[in-house]
């Protein structure tokens, strides 16, 4: 019956693997910390040290678990994208929808600098902002696809709206003070560790119930992949199902964007990976699929950004697309022959 | 059986259907839809699938098309066009089974009675060798095949297909047109379906659609029809 049975088997194997990434990337630090803390901290007893009892806690845990919820969240958002614009080069960062997030958040830092502390709810707010702004280019984009029968057009408009929308923030940044200029720069260049306990399971509460709804929508997914006559066949609603794909999408990618800064190509890369390795097109295992390895690649970009290079810590987009860029190409090369049924 | 009122389609500037069309003959038929290129073929087509919107009273087997749900009404009629657009590469066996998306929940997990149905018409139609291949691999005639398996594991009493012979070699057009005859008689389905390949579908079609060079749109036997359609194609015995 089908491949069911080996494709459970390779979820296992990836559940499997995110807790040994963990240990490895709890163990990578540029700080050195005694093995025994080290051990202490992950099987959550006390640290005697209260310098290390914080860099592996606070730091290290919460940027872990960071880490996991942030690249799951974005390689299902990735691969609903990629689903519902029936483009396997749609995804976050390609789109335009994390600059349309980047953008909210430019916004908002220029229009109510009284917002931005590091607090609970100033996070929140951002997140408010990204999420506005990534969900109204996805309705634009929406809007365009009807108009446009090439899957690369959308792609380059997507482009087109990030160079459109970086004029926007260029212009009100130069408008700004310094400080605010640095907050936004530093938060455009990702990173998994600007959040604490508290931060990390509110994405948790948000991004599982989303990733649960989005389970849900698996069948519409299924179908959408393909044409609409299908959809239409399937008695699926293609106008509603559409619009609650759109804005669960653009929720998962503003909630990522908001607090860990606009993370490029996980969730571009991992439906990819997700497909090849689980062979299928069908969602209920794409999602959990993409979400477990997404877990494992987040875990490993981030030891990766923690190894020194030169003295200097790696900033966690250079890792991710480092890796990913060179994939897509692959990618690009090896569908180019068998595009169109 | 299948009734289409008021239904408004323009064909340039004519009125395509200006009155009811009534069939109410046994279901077990095959219609064979013949008009030139652009006549509003596909689109009469799609407009009883109700993938295209139209105003009109559109009913079938029981069900209306505007007051059922959506997924009713998927499930009353199926239109498979002629090409499907797939993205990436999806084995044959998983792309056949997506024709029982209809019946699944939310999840889109497939159940024993999905399997089991798909599996009836993959041994009907000799499908066992292309099950694990990539159905972006295969020939445009197994392709055709793999479309027609469909059309019947979605289990509707009404099949319309579009252009089910086209871009196939002359003998995997008689292979299919011969098995649609045959399977509409052996399976109690409705099926209409648009050709360009006249004379292929000669000597089998008995019940025939006709849009003609005044965007005119004819129902009836082919035999009382022939010479109108003959002439009309500007084919010369």
């Amino acid at each position: 019956m089908l491949n069911e049975r080996s494709i459970k088997i390779k979820l296992i194997a990836m559940l499997v693997m995110v807790p040994v990434f963990y240990v490895i990337c709890i163990f990578v630090g540029s700080v050195g910390i005694p093995s025994s803390d080290v051990i202490k901290a992950l099987t959550f007893q006390a640290v005697a040290d209260e310098a290390n009892s914080f860099i592996l806690y606070d730091l290290r845990i919460a940027e872990a678990l960071t880490a996991i919820l942030a690249s799951a969240a974005l390689a299902v958002s990735g691969i609903i994208m990629q689903s519902y614009f029936r483009n396997p080069l749609a995804g976050p960062s390609v789109m335009g929808v994390s600059s349309g997030a980047s953008f909210g958040i430019a916004l908002l830092l220029v229009c109510f600098p009284q917002f931005i502390h590091s607090d609970t709810n100033s996070k929140l707010m951002l997140v408010m902002f990204a999420a506005i702004g990534a969900i109204a280019i996805l309705l634009l984009l929406s809007l365009i696809q009807f108009r446009v029968r090439n899957i690369e057009t959308l792609l380059i408009i997507g482009l087109l709206i990030t160079y459109f929308l970086g004029a926007f923030e260029t212009l009100l940044l130069s408008n700004t003070d310094a400080q605010n200029v640095k907050t936004f720069v530093t938060w455009g260049f990702g990173s998994f560790s600007k959040t604490g306990f508290g931060d990390v399971s509110i994405i948790a509460l948000v991004a599982g119930a989303l990733i649960f709804i989005s389970l849900f929508f698996s069948k519409a997914l299924d179908a959408f992949q393909f044409s609409d006559q299908t959809v239409a066949n399937t008695g699926i609603n293609k106008v509603l199902s559409g619009r609650i794909m759109i804005i669960l999408s653009g929720l998962l990618c503003a909630l990522v964007t908001g607090y860990c800064g606009p993370i490029a190509f996980i969730g571009l890369c991992v439906p990819h990976i997700t497909r090849m390795f689980l062979n299928t097109t069908r969602h209920f295992y794409l999602i959990i699929g993409s979400l477990l390895i997404a877990a494992n690649i987040g875990l490993i970009c981030l030891t990766i950004s923690r190894l020194t290079f030169l003295g200097q810590n790696i900033p966690l987009n250079g890792v991710t697309s480092f890796l990913g860029a060179p994939f897509i190409i692959f990618i690009l090369l090896r569908t180019k022959r068998n595009k169109i049924a | 059986m299948l009734e289409l009122r008021d239904i408004e389609i323009k064909a340039g500037n004519t009125q395509l259907l200006n009155k009811p069309v009534t069939l109410n003959e046994e279901s077990r038929q095959t219609i064979v839809f013949f008009g030139r290129n652009g006549a509003g073929k596909t689109t009469l087509l799609k407009t009883i699938a109700g993938h295209i919107q139209n105003k009109g009273e559109i009913s079938a087997f029981g069900k209306n098309l505007g007051s059922s749900p959506i997924n009713a009404w998927a499930k009353t009629c199926t239109y498979i066009g002629s090409r499907e657009y797939i993205g990436q590469s999806i084995s044959t066996h998983e792309f056949l089974l997506t024709a029982r998306l209809g019946f699944t929940s939310g999840l889109g997990l497939y159940k024993a009675t999905d399997h089991d149905i798909t599996n009836t018409w993959i041994e009907k139609l000799k499908l066992q060798p292309l099950l694990k291949k990539d159905y972006l691999h295969l020939s445009d005639g197994e392709k055709q095949l793999v479309a027609i398996a469909r059309a019947f594991i979605y289990e509707s009493p009404l099949i319309l297909l579009d252009e089910p012979t086209a871009s196939l070699d002359i003998p995997n057009k008689k292979i299919i047109t011969e098995l649609l005859h045959t399977l509409s008689q052996s399976e109690n389905k409705l099926i209409i379906y648009t050709t360009h390949d006249y004379h292929t579908s000669l000597n089998l079609c008995k019940q025939v659609w006709f849009i003609n060079n005044r965007s005119e749109f004819t129902t009836g036997n082919f035999s009382s029809l022939k010479n109108v359609i003959e002439t009309d194609f500007g084919i010369h015995a």
